[in-house]
């Protein structure tokens, strides 16, 4: 009888445990649900003439939670916290879809030598505020030309 | 009996998911797999009569093993002219291409560039060469030089 209690014991601790594992995978599963409409952004600085840097962004996608209904209404790219494009969507029609903007044909200006991290602030009209949807590593732009 | 052989049945399961778990874990922490690419290839080309430009044709990078690509640098020469940060949330992972700059890079007239390519992932520390190019002359500057006309 004694075994038998402590083999339902240890069946129990066992049960927590997948319990605890299962509710582990749950809460990771929460979580990329959470970071599903973040929007990646990748970019960096490069030389284009001697005293001329340009921050270069790669074409990026802005995911909205058009599950819901959204609609794209503005967003914004930052260079350390400056922005240095702004863009707004249709007041009528504004789109209901994850959203590719064209690439700007200059690209935008930079320091050379100096380092720069870039993120994308956007809002959809699910989104109380703009919120942070993507960021870029720190990276450093050329100091001259070689 | 019965019940024991369940006790274990649900232990064996219960050990092998947290086995499954850890394995899933293990790759991308033990990984120190380098970044791959292609081929590079690159020009200089002048734009202007003394404006010469660096232009690196598109390439592609490759990340294996479940690890993702952190950061690329093309370095002409040994100096950097381009710096590139992915996401740091959402980094790229397998191919990935980076799209053309705008303007291409800055050159001197009349010198000639050996041009590189570093990446670094997350299953490495710090950057790694993964192609070069042989060396690419730049065209020669050509200076305009306005002579007074003299007239009588």
């Amino acid at each position: 009888m004694k075994r038998r209690g402590g083999l339902v014991l240890v069946g129990l601790v066992i049960v927590g445990l997948a319990i605890l594992a299962s509710a582990w995978w749950t809460r990771e599963e929460a979580d990329a649900a959470v970071t599903g409409f973040a929007s990646p952004i990748n970019g960096g600085c490069y030389i284009a003439a001697p005293s001329q840097c340009r921050l270069h962004v790669d074409p990026f996608t802005i995911n909205i939670n058009d599950g819901a209904g959204a609609r794209l209404m503005q967003f914004t790219l930052y260079a350390n916290g400056n922005p240095i494009y702004a863009f707004t969507t249709d007041v009528s029609n504004p789109p209901n879809y994850d959203y590719t903007p064209s690439p700007v044909a200059l690209d935008f200006a930079a320091r050379c030598g100096e380092t720069y991290v870039m993120n994308l602030v956007a809002q959809d009209t699910t989104d109380a505020n703009p919120l942070n949807y993507g960021q870029t590593g720190s990276f450093t732009c050329p100091a001259m030309v070689p | 009996m019965r019940r024991l052989v369940t006790l274990w049945a649900i232990c064996g399961v219960a050990v092998a998911a947290l086995g499954l778990r850890s394995s899933g874990a293990q790759p991308a922490a033990a990984a120190t797999t380098v970044v791959t690419s292609g081929t590079l290839n690159a020009s200089c080309y002048r734009a202007a009569a003394t404006v010469c430009k660096l232009r690196v044709e598109p390439f592609m990078v490759g990340t294996f093993f479940g690890t993702r690509l952190e950061a690329l640098q093309l370095q002409a020469n040994g100096q950097p002219i381009w710096d590139f940060r992915t996401d740091v949330s959402n980094p790229p992972a397998g191919a990935y291409g980076p799209s053309p700059v705008a303007l291409d890079f800055g050159a001197v007239c009349g010198h000639a560039y050996g041009i590189a390519l570093f990446a670094d992932d997350t299953g490495q520390e710090g950057l790694s060469l993964v192609a070069q190019t042989g060396l690419v002359a730049c065209p020669l500057g050509q200076a305009e030089v306005y002579v007074p006309l003299v007239t009588r």
